[in-house]
């Protein structure tokens, strides 16, 4: 019942957006609205690793804007492809250098794979607004070619908005089929008790390398969203920044809630927008609310009050695994 | 072979630097088990102040010494009234630390601008010495000595010392070391404030080199994370060892291909996890 619930609400909101150009707002509102689906896409893809599988990555957007160039530099040169295969590239992408990297980050746990996440974000961020003769460092790469897809062309605000619907919706409901599955299972078991699972029998560190490479395909998708919607990206797609917001996002959302994240990604990134026009001091005002949601929120990580979340369904955490998770972050 | 000499010196003093930085993250990481993200706004905020206080007081020294004193300060205000709170909830020390950092690095960017500042090393340390055909300056000569000493200095706390034994034993076991009546909380909260302070030495020492400029908190942060990885988290003989490393590398990287400089140090961390992935000197 909850389930239907969830799907009709996600359907109407689904049919709200596509028809969202119908009522005449400029082609600024139309690409923002597809902007946050872009990124709404990759805080799921990052809920998979912080809520169903206990992993909190401090680079994520790395891979995120791996997505975002693997689409415009494809767009350069003078192929011009379906979109969506270059969205598919972008997953390739993005899963392949997560494949080649995850091994040395996934090896470590606790405060060695905070720090070497982040690095490792980092340096990715490094090489990107270094390599000038290929990304074109900090200026990054626009996309002038006239996009299309075997649906329809690309050619206005409200064609991307309605690509980006499709894209994001099926990417999101592939996440939820995810973390429904028997695979899903198998990454909460990780989540809750690493040794437990092992004594199973499961590959504790095969399920993390998948989640971890799926996460990384899906933000990269989500990047390349973003490049086809701006027609343009730099390495503020990967900032660590963006990196970090995400933990925060899923706090705030409900650590364990698949929906949660997403309206607390659609919160927080339109607040940025709104408040971004208005000041250029968005990072302060960032700052503070990371303090201040830190303190807010802290009374869950001590179990006083565990209804303070919007939307916290389930991963509601026993006693012992609790103490796992803080021991093993 | 005269540039290698240089270019090593060079890496050095680099490495000297990110081990005043790199010694705070780890002593605060040892002693409390916290991740702190604002290590960097710490070196910013020390270079920024010395600079400021130089300009005013027209004295490198005394600049140098009230901003490290006023970084520490900042830390110990800041581990009681932010970080106290949050014990034993690792990912919110994080998130607020990150939340620090971005408004520290705010709250620089309007009182200092974002034009790149430098701080002009004291009329002593000023020119350079040649020796054996090697020229090279005299301020960064200062900065490797000083470096020992504080390496010298923190390593004979450690060993020596009381304090030494204290220390050693929160790094070894937290609980054990409550239980036989150490104050685990005022010893954090010194740390912690030493930490800051060290990070501030880091950001004035490396000011007369390097530029100060919004964005540094994060980029020298990358550097401590390297080397404590490497070094082995809470270890400081590790955090010396890999500064060296990381310093040397780094410089030798950045004259040989410019462009993939980071990459470089991401292999080294790689190297140095396959083989051990608490560190050179971690413990578990």
């Amino acid at each position: 019942m909850k389930r239907l619930v969830g799907i009709v609400l996600v359907a109407a909101l689904g049919g709200l957006l596509w028809a969202l150009p119908a009522f005449g707002p400029s082609d600024y509102v139309i690409a923002f609205a597809a902007r946050l689906l872009a990124l709404a896409l990759l805080a799921g893809s990052f809920n998979l690793l912080m809520s169903f599988t206990g992993m909190v990555s401090f680079g994520h957007s790395a891979f995120f804007g791996v997505g975002s160039y693997a689409v415009a530099l494809l767009y350069r040169r003078d192929s011009n492809p379906d979109a969506a295969w270059a969205l598919l590239l972008a997953f390739a992408v993005a899963a392949c250098v997560a494949a080649a990297l995850a091994p040395s980050v996934l090896r470590t746990s606790g405060v060695y794979f905070v720090l070497l996440s982040l690095a490792l974000g980092q340096v990715i961020w490094g090489i990107v607004d270094g390599w000038r003769s290929v990304t074109g460092g900090t200026d990054g790469v626009i996309i002038a070619a006239p996009l299309w897809t075997v649906l329809w062309p690309l050619d206005t605000a409200a064609a991307t908005l309605r690509f980006t619907i499709v894209v994001g919706m099926l990417g999101l409901a592939m996440l939820y089929v995810i973390v429904t599955s028997p695979f899903g299972a198998g990454l909460t078991g990780v989540r809750e008790s690493p040794i437990r699972m092992q004594a199973l029998g499961f590959d504790v560190f095969r399920l993390r390398y998948l989640a971890f490479v799926l996460a990384c395909g899906f933000a990269g998708v989500a990047g390349g969203l973003l490049a086809i919607i701006n027609r343009f990206t730099s390495p503020d797609s990967m900032s660590v920044r963006l990196s970090v917001e995400l933990p925060l996002i899923v706090i705030l959302g409900g650590k364990g809630s698949f929906w949660g994240p997403l309206v607390a990604a659609v919160l927080l990134f339109t607040a940025e927008e709104l408040i971004s026009v208005l000041t250029p001091m968005w990072p302060l005002v960032l700052g503070l609310l990371f303090m201040t949601c830190v303190y807010v929120l802290r009374y869950d990580v001590m179990r006083v009050a565990a209804n303070h979340h919007l939307f916290s369904t389930r991963g509601r955490q026993t006693e012992g695994s609790r103490a796992d998770g803080a021991a093993s972050l | 072979m005269e540039t290698a000499i240089i270019q090593g010196l060079n890496g050095i003093t680099w490495a000297m630097v990110l081990f005043l930085l790199a010694s705070g993250f780890t002593i605060i990481y040892g002693q409390m088990r916290i991740v702190n993200i604002a290590q960097g706004s710490y070196y910013l905020l020390g270079a920024y102040a010395a600079i400021s206080l130089a300009a005013h007081t027209g004295n490198f020294w005394l600049a140098a010494l009230v901003s490290s004193l006023l970084v520490g300060a900042l830390g110990l205000v800041t581990e009681f009234v932010a970080i106290r709170p949050l014990y034993e909830a690792p990912l919110y020390q994080i998130l607020l630390t990150f939340g620090m950092m971005l408004v520290i690095g705010e709250m620089a960017k309007i009182v200092w601008g974002t034009i790149p500042l430098t701080l002009d090393p004291p009329a002593l340390l000023r020119g350079r010495i040649e020796y054996a055909g090697v020229m090279f300056t005299r301020y960064r000569l200062a900065v490797i000595l000083f470096g020992c000493v504080v390496a010298v200095s923190l390593w004979l706390v450690y060993v020596k010392t009381t304090l030494g034994a204290v220390l050693r034993a929160i790094v070894d076991d937290r609980q054990m070391a409550a239980g036989l009546g150490i104050d685990i909380q005022r010893v954090g909260m010194v740390s912690f404030a030493a930490g800051a302070a060290l990070a501030a030495l880091g950001g004035i020492a490396a000011a007369p080199i390097i530029a100060v400029y919004p964005g540094a908190d994060l980029e020298v942060l990358l550097y401590a994370f390297a080397v404590v990885i490497i070094g082995g988290a809470g270890s400081l003989k590790g955090a010396f060892v890999a500064s060296l490393l990381v310093g040397v590398f780094d410089v030798v990287a950045k004259g040989v291909m410019p462009e993939l400089s980071r990459f470089t140090i991401f292999g080294l961390m790689a190297v140095v996890l396959t083989v051990k992935p608490v560190g050179l000197f971690g413990r578990g």
